[in-house]
């Protein structure tokens, strides 16, 4: 089994978190309830066993997300993990990622995790400082977050990440630099840095809304941004994705087949799957959810879109230009059957004009400063 | 259709009296929202011209457009047949004013074919400048004015002020004032009854020489050209061969009738009815109100007085947003002119917003309902221009032009004079607020004509104003200052000199043609200010800045900038949420097509309208 033919990857979400977040507007349900657990780790075994014949090729991926997987003991995940095993073709070089919050797990989870199989940790640390926690409504102050960060190292995790957000009510560019440079003790193969956006439906848009808190404004996000692309690249790390650094070979290569359009399964509930031409999402209530897998009932699924050959062109050019790498001419058009510099040559050709596209060795990309306006440039290639 | 209305199978012979004794031609005068289409819909009821099934709220409204906004620009002409308390049966036709000063020539033709007008005053409101100035027409015109106070069962009624307000101002007898709700259907029949007692019969010759007067007309895709007729002497046949006295034209008959309130043929109309007729007429600028319809044959010696060329006094360009629906819009004008021949329009190119019309109005409100029903009716997306009234220039060379354009003005250097048109505006407002308008009439560059006190507490103000200034906000200005006690009506005068300079605004540097507008010297500099800084806000940010500035001539006079687009990123994008993400790029990509791209900037539609508004916004 080989690499280069592994292009697809597995997601398994675990919708269970001590208390949502303030920001967030994932799905997921505040249950600890060791029965609840327990259900749906077999639910999701039972569902990666029936779906195992909805894909061939090896698997490049696994990963675990949520919600707070960590919150699943670590033989739990060690069962989900050999049941891909036992039913899907999986690459020698499979990663398997998991999410892990601070405060959800000690130093003996975490050996447990690696036993399990897990070679790479996504550590959602946000911030290092307490008052910003605070601000997220997370559950873990910044000393939390060091401690686990210790303890991820000493479990042996050689590939781990840290999620950090910026764009924070009350945020500096030194408070910033403060958080990169605490991200920087831990030495992480990887950093993802997020600004804060938020969703109509959550605690914290309803504070911005009524006045209580209030976000910085475009000038300052940017230069945040942007101090963080220079920040991250004096230490080493390579920006590959628009919000995303990386050791060289350190990528997160899950992350990696959605931005380039590959397909994936979603396993579990409220779980979205892209798979022939097709977006569905899995049942979202978590009780029929785990009742349908274990009495063995068809899996309910809601199709949220059926795509034409051009759309998923489309889809792929709004993905891959996310990747500082851009997007490449001929296998672009081995893909998708389209010659983008053709098709798009107008789109392309404006936004290089404005200097917001840059073309070279039959490869497009972002030019720097259009990073943090992308969405500029990607509605210009929807129909 | 109704069979059963003796008027409808023998018009011309009623039960072997004289026709023209039982006929009662009316017109109802109120300002907007006093109640004119609730008092007509009781009186179709009343008098059971409608049956319940076929009654529906506004029923003499014409278009969908005034039923949907409650206003009434001009209720179709009804005939209605009233058995009175003397056990004498009367044909009662109503013929509507159209409550906007748009329209005042229409108003002076309906009251023209009219005995007698209801005066209908709301009990909360009192008397307003628009119906003032259609009264005094109405008595110009010695028509019979019946008052009624309505809306008499409101909370805040009072109905004896408002009596009393109108013995004062109009020398109405308040004793013979009738109070009425409409709404509620209380006092109708002593309306109708004091229609037949007071106004008086129309007195025509039926054997004279045929002379009608158009008061009204629409196009009916089948049938032509509809005109709404009073016939005021003589009598008209189907099959007559008949001559539009100042328009020259002939045609022959089609199809007379009465409105009754649906359409019903007759064999002939006598002097003092009202109805309409068709005769296959192509264009509805041949049936102009005003004009006197005669016999070819025999033709009247004198047309009926009166007629007048209505004439355009606002411009603006329409242009569509995709510049493809240059000739749907093209085909859209022709199919609305058809109904209104007070409608003009002519090609124009604007560098900015490619090819349009430029098109002339009765004024704001004309324009509006035009507007709306293009975008409405023929599903079009357009982008309006600032209004301009129409300036006179005189050229140094001597030669005179007129501009209703300002991209057309000429170079400064060759400029002699501008003159620009001015009203005389009349303001009725409560005597606490007469130092506000008189402050908002200087500012507007009025001149004070005279004051006047109608009651102890009412005021009329007359001030010289030019038209342009009444035009943009000086009405939204005025209400506001008064807390909406002001109401005004105006009348277009003659053209007076002024020292006028045109506006230009430049977006990163280009002129943006469908921008310019016209100020006054003294004026330019703040309502150039005000300008930019309105710009600024609507123009969203785009991906360079832009330099807004406005200038007259090469001198810029004011500038903004709208500042580079920071921030447009989906800073998360992951298998999960793709699909929404997705989304939320393609709203905003929908919201990029209501903008207009000109040279590199992205330009708000309804930017261009927004010249007008700037002086409401400070």
């Amino acid at each position: 089994m080989t690499n280069s033919s592994a292009n697809m990857g597995i997601y398994i979400h675990i919708p269970f978190c001590l208390h949502k977040c303030d920001y967030c507007d994932f799905y997921s349900l505040p249950i600890t309830d060791p029965v609840i657990l327990e259900k749906y780790t077999r639910s999701v075994i039972s569902e990666l066993r029936r779906r195992a014949s909805s894909i061939s090729g090896p698997l490049a991926s696994i990963y675990l997300g949520g919600g707070t997987p960590s919150l699943l003991l670590p033989q739990q995940v060690e069962r989900i993990v050999n049941s891909v095993f036992e039913n899907y073709q999986t690459s020698s070089e499979l990663e398997i990622s998991m999410e892990a919050n601070p405060a959800t797990v000690n130093l003996e989870d975490l050996k447990g995790l690696k036993c399990a199989g897990v070679n790479r940790l996504s550590v959602g640390v946000q911030s290092f400082a307490d008052i910003e926690l605070k601000t997220l409504g997370r559950m873990h102050g910044g000393h939390e977050a060091e401690s686990t960060l210790r303890d991820v190292v000493k479990a042996g995790f050689n590939n781990f990440n840290i999620d950090l957000i910026y764009g924070l009510p009350g945020q500096t560019l030194s408070s910033w630099q403060e958080n990169l440079s605490l991200a920087m003790n831990f030495n992480p193969q990887h950093i993802s840095t997020y600004l804060l956006q938020l969703d109509e439906s959550t605690r914290m848009a309803r504070k911005v809304k009524a006045g209580t808190i209030n976000l910085l404004d475009d000038e300052l996000e940017s230069s945040l941004y942007y101090t963080t692309l220079d920040f991250l690249a004096e230490e080493g790390y390579y920006h590959y994705e628009i919000s995303n650094f990386a050791r060289t070979g350190y990528e997160c290569r899950h992350n990696l087949l959605y931005w380039q359009a590959q397909e994936y399964l979603g396993i579990g509930c409220g779980a979205v799957s892209y798979i022939n031409r097709k977006r569905f999402l899995n049942q979202k209530n978590v009780n029929h959810y785990i009742e349908d897998m274990l009495a063995d009932r068809p899996l309910q699924i809601e199709i949220l879109e059926t795509m034409t050959p051009r759309q998923l062109a489309a889809d792929a050019i709004i993905l891959g230009l996310r990747l500082t790498g851009g997007i490449k001419r001929e296998e672009f058009r081995d893909r998708f059957g389209i010659d983008i510099m053709e098709e798009y040559r107008d789109v392309i050709k404006d936004c290089q004009t404005k200097g917001f596209l840059e073309v070279e060795n039959d490869r497009i990309y972002l030019s720097k400063r259009a990073y943090f306006i992308s969405n500029q440039v990607f509605m210009q290639f929807m129909d | 259709m109704k069979g059963d209305h003796l008027l409808t199978s023998s018009a011309n012979n009623f039960g072997g009296f004289n026709l023209q004794d039982r006929i009662r031609n009316f017109s109802i005068i109120a300002h907007i929202d006093h109640g004119k289409s609730t008092l007509a819909d009781r009186m179709l009821q009343f008098t059971g011209a409608l049956s319940a099934r076929e009654m529906r709220d506004q029923f003499l409204d014409k278009m969908d457009l005034e039923r949907e906004k409650g206003i009434t620009i001009k209720l179709q002409p009804v005939r209605l047949n009233y058995k009175a308390r003397d056990g004498q049966t009367y044909i009662l036709n109503l013929i509507d004013t159209p409550g906007h000063v748009d329209f005042s020539y229409e108003v002076s033709r309906s009251l023209a074919a009219c005995e007698g007008a209801l005066l209908v005053v709301d009990a909360s409101q009192g008397i307003e400048a628009q119906t003032l100035a259609n009264v005094y027409m109405a008595m110009d015109l010695n028509l019979e004015i019946i008052g009624v106070v309505n809306k008499i069962d409101l909370p805040g009624a009072e109905p004896e002020v408002v009596k009393q307000e109108m013995e004062d101002v109009l020398g109405l007898d308040k004793l013979e004032i009738i109070p009425i709700s409409a709404k509620l259907g209380t006092g109708i029949e002593e309306v109708l009854e004091a229609i037949v007692a007071k106004i008086p019969a129309p007195r025509g010759d039926e054997k004279g020489e045929l002379r009608a007067l158009i008061f009204d007309s629409y196009f009916d895709p089948y049938k032509g050209a509809i005109s709404y007729i009073r016939v005021d002497s003589g009598e008209l046949r189907k099959g007559d061969m008949i001559r539009m006295m100042y328009s020259g034209k002939d045609f022959e008959i089609t199809e007379i009738g009465v409105l009754s309130p649906f359409m019903t043929t007759v064999e002939s109309l006598k002097a003092g009815e009202v109805g309409y007729l068709a005769a296959a007429i192509k264009n509805v600028a041949d049936t102009k109100v005003g004009d006197t319809v005669t016999l070819a044959s025999r033709p009247a010696s004198k047309p009926l007085e009166g007629y007048k060329e209505v004439k355009p006094v606002v411009y603006c360009g329409l242009f569509p947003m995709d510049n493809s629906d240059f000739e749907k819009l093209r085909d859209a004008l022709e199919k609305l002119k058809l109904n209104d021949s007070s409608l003009i329009y002519e090609p124009e190119s604007s560098d900015a917003l490619g090819l349009g019309f430029r098109c002339g109005f009765l004024g704001l409100l004309h324009l509006e309902i035009v507007r709306e029903r293009l975008e409405r009716e023929y599903d079009l997306s357009l982008m309006a221009t600032a209004p301009s009234v129409i300036y006179r220039i005189l050229l140094t060379d001597k030669t005179e032009i007129s501009v209703q354009n300002p991209s057309r003005w000429p170079d400064p250097q060759r400029i002699d004079k501008v003159m620009e048109p001015y009203v005389k505006a009349n303001i009725m407002v409560p005597n606490d607020y007469v130092g506000t308008v008189m402050e908002l009439c200087q500012e507007k560059r009025g001149s004070f004509i005279n004051m006047e006190y109608l009651t102890p507490h009412r005021v009329m103000i007359n001030y010289n104003l030019p038209l342009a200034e009444i035009l943009f906000d000086f009405f939204d200005g005025l209400k506001s200052r008064t807390r909406g006690y002001a109401s005004l009506d105006y009348e277009v005068r003659d053209d007076e000199v002024s020292e006028l300079v045109k506006l230009d605004i430049m977006l990163n540097g280009e002129t943006v043609d469908a921008l310019s507008s016209i100020a006054h010297k003294d004026k330019a500099y703040y309502r150039a200010r005000g300008l930019v800084e309105r710009l600024r806000k609507i123009i969203p940010r785009q991906m360079y800045e832009v330099a807004i500035q406005a200038s007259i001539g090469n001198r810029i006079i004011a500038r903004e900038s709208v500042k580079a687009m920071r921030k447009d990123v989906l800073a998360k994008c992951y298998g999960g949420d793709i699909t929404r993400k997705k989304k939320l790029l393609e709203k905003q990509k929908e919201g990029k097509k209501r903008m207009k791209q000109i040279g590199h900037v992205e330009v708000p539609r309804d930017a261009f309208m927004t010249v007008m508004e700037i002086d409401s916004d400070k």
